[in-house]
């Protein structure tokens, strides 16, 4: 032990320290009281936050969404809203483009998860303000495409990076067709864990992470330390080799014939996500986001 | 036959640091004197019988009087080695050499290296063929080279056909291999290379302090061994010289090896074998170089326990580091 303790001197004095200040930190943040929110925004059209038009979810499944919704808004002071369609969008998003310009398939979900939030006055401290919203149209669009939406807005737009929105978004719709409620119960779930105040990096990559940690060091440590052979082969091609070189009697590299293929490249235009780096609603408001296609 | 030291009549042995003949009794320097005798069952210092005189020794230690004996009848005639490469690494040096590479280890039992296990640690002579050789190589392919490169909506590419032909002679130098059924093959192919400008002709001084052992077997028994070490030499030689193609398909392909000569040498290699809780570890260090070829020893109780104490400090630091960022 005392040859352990010899060599590792400076990680056990580390480990010391980063434990008594670890256990410190622990005491300070159990003894805070968690975040509450508070809702201010009084002027929302309706409680509603589940709009199945196509028919997709239960009765019971739509309860069970809405609960996880109430719950998920309560710990983050976020809206959030689920939209389900099953409609072209093509004609409505295209009567849009006088405002805001030339409306790609995609921006069909855009432009009325834009048009949805704003009409409903959705925003949890203030109309139009910090929430999320989901189009997913099942309906096939002229292209081929079936196209989902995510609008982020408030808080949650300097919160949720596009990426996040895209990882979020390929996850849960990635059970959509197998799955609807719980597609949409996940994509409320996922929104939950990214935006709760109360968990950090410290509270995700600890627990279960800790141990993964311990076992894979001790694991290296035994694998490293354990037996390994010293003395490898040091012997060259051209170790025996008289003057380290061969005599060339001939070297000839004589040119034949030349032959030449022609490939058409194919491009792969069938599933994506993108974010769209932020936009502007054709009422004027700011919302970040991105969308999928399927 | 025996070195004794012309000032005090002990055994004069070759010393690697000094590179000269030495008397560890009164440190004289090249004062030796050559007693021969015909005898291989007794000392030539003390009389007493020497038991362990296997089939191929040549040379020895005395386990009554602790005198290094050199057997005439096995160093002269057909048993004479043509050239000796001298032992450049003393003990002690061997010995640091394992003490650094291994010594240090933290799974390492305490008892690597200590004083009661050294008496094992002993210097030795193995035998070598030596084999000179010509490698003509004949070879003929048929190669490509591919460009791809994008033009508009097509991908397009260009292949280049070319005839290959190259013609080398590869002239080998002394290519080793081990004439020991003592030795492992592959530990003393690790041995290798040996810096052959030490090499000097076979003269019995240098074996005063060492064991030896005179060639296990004749030149053509594993001779094979060397032939397939240079035409894979050879074969690396021939790639080499092919370069720039995307593909090489060989039509023809001859390597004639032409055998020169072959010597018979002495390498020296420092032995160790180290016991540890039944089991035996061997360590070889190369007289000349200092290479090592060696397997950690490892005490299992020790490493399972640090393992586990490493396992608990790191994910206690894991947990520490989440626990500051989560009141950041």
């Amino acid at each position: 032990m005392k040859k352990f303790v010899q060599i590792f001197k400076i990680p056990l004095l580390v480990f010391t320290v980063l434990l008594v200040v670890g256990v410190v930190c622990k005491i300070i943040k159990d003894s805070r009281p968690p975040i509450e929110f508070v809702r201010g925004n009084t002027q929302t059209a309706t409680d509603e936050r589940v709009f199945d038009v196509a028919d997709k979810l239960t009765d019971e499944e739509e309860a069970v969404l809405r609960e996880k919704i109430q719950a998920a808004e309560d710990l983050c002071g976020i809206d959030i809203v689920v939209v389900i369609l099953n409609q072209s969008l093509e004609e409505y998003a295209k009567s849009y483009e006088s405002i805001i310009g030339y409306v790609e398939p995609y921006q069909y979900t855009m432009v009325y998860a834009d048009n949805f939030y704003e009409d409903g006055m959705f925003g949890y401290d203030a109309p139009y303000g910090d929430g999320v919203i989901l189009v997913d149209n099942w309906y096939r669009e002229a292209d081929g495409g079936v196209y989902s939406w995510v609008d982020t807005s408030g808080k949650v737009q300097n919160l949720l990076r596009d990426s996040d929105v895209e990882f979020i978004l390929d996850t849960c719709l990635d059970y959509v067709d197998d799955d609807p409620a719980y597609a949409y119960g996940y994509f409320v779930e996922l929104m939950a864990d990214y935006l709760d105040p109360n968990q950090n990096w410290g509270d995700a990559l600890g627990g279960i992470f800790s141990i993964l940690v311990g076992l894979m060091a001790g694991l290296i440590f035994f694998f490293v330390n354990f037996g390994g052979k010293k003395g490898k082969n040091t012997v060259e091609t051209r170790t025996y080799v008289k003057n380290g070189k061969a005599e060339v009697r001939a070297q000839q590299d004589i040119f034949l014939t030349k032959t030449i293929q022609k490939r058409k490249i194919e491009t792969d235009t069938n599933r994506s996500s993108g974010g769209s780096g932020g936009h502007i609603s054709a009422g004027g408001h700011s919302y970040g986001g991105g969308g999928h296609r399927r | 036959m025996i070195f004794k030291c012309k000032n005090c009549g002990g055994n004069a042995v070759y010393h690697p640091d000094k590179k000269a003949m030495w008397c560890p009794h009164c440190d004289s320097l090249d004062s030796q004197e050559r007693l021969d005798t015909e005898n291989m069952e007794n000392c030539t210092n003390c009389g007493a019988p020497l038991e362990q005189v296997g089939e191929f020794t040549s040379a020895l230690k005395c386990g009554h009087c602790g005198s290094y004996i050199i057997l005439k009848d096995r160093v002269e005639g057909k048993n004479r080695p043509h050239l000796i490469l001298p032992f450049e690494i003393s003990k002690e040096k061997a010995i640091e050499i394992l003490r650094k590479e291994f010594g240090n280890r933290i799974l390492t039992p305490d008892s690597f290296l200590t004083h009661a296990t050294l008496e094992s640690f002993e210097g030795s002579y193995v035998p070598f063929w030596l084999y000179d050789y010509l490698s003509q190589i004949d070879y003929e392919g048929k190669a490509t080279k591919v460009r791809v490169y994008h033009s508009g909506q097509y991908e397009i590419t260009e292949t280049s056909h070319y005839q290959v032909v190259r013609k080398l002679d590869i002239q080998f130098d002394k290519v080793p291999i081990d004439a020991s059924k003592r030795m492992a093959d592959d530990i003393m192919d690790l041995m290798e290379p040996y810096e052959y400008q030490a090499l000097q002709n076979f003269e019995e001084k240098y074996m005063s302090g060492f064991q030896g052992e005179v060639v296990n077997f004749s030149e053509t028994q594993e001779e094979q061994r060397a032939i397939d070490k240079m035409k894979k030499s050879s074969e690396s030689i021939l790639s080499e010289s092919i370069v720039g193609y995307t593909t090489c398909i060989p039509v023809h392909k001859d390597i004639n090896m032409i055998k020169q000569c072959a010597r018979f040498a002495l390498m020296p290699v420092w032995v160790y074998r180290y016991q540890f809780r039944g089991k035996e570890y061997v360590y070889h260090v190369n007289g000349q170089t200092g290479k090592v070829i060696g397997k950690t020893p490892t005490d299992k109780r020790k490493s399972w326990i640090y393992s586990l104490a490493v396992a608990i400090m790191a994910g206690m630091i894991w947990q520490s580091i989440c626990w500051i960022l989560g009141v950041l």
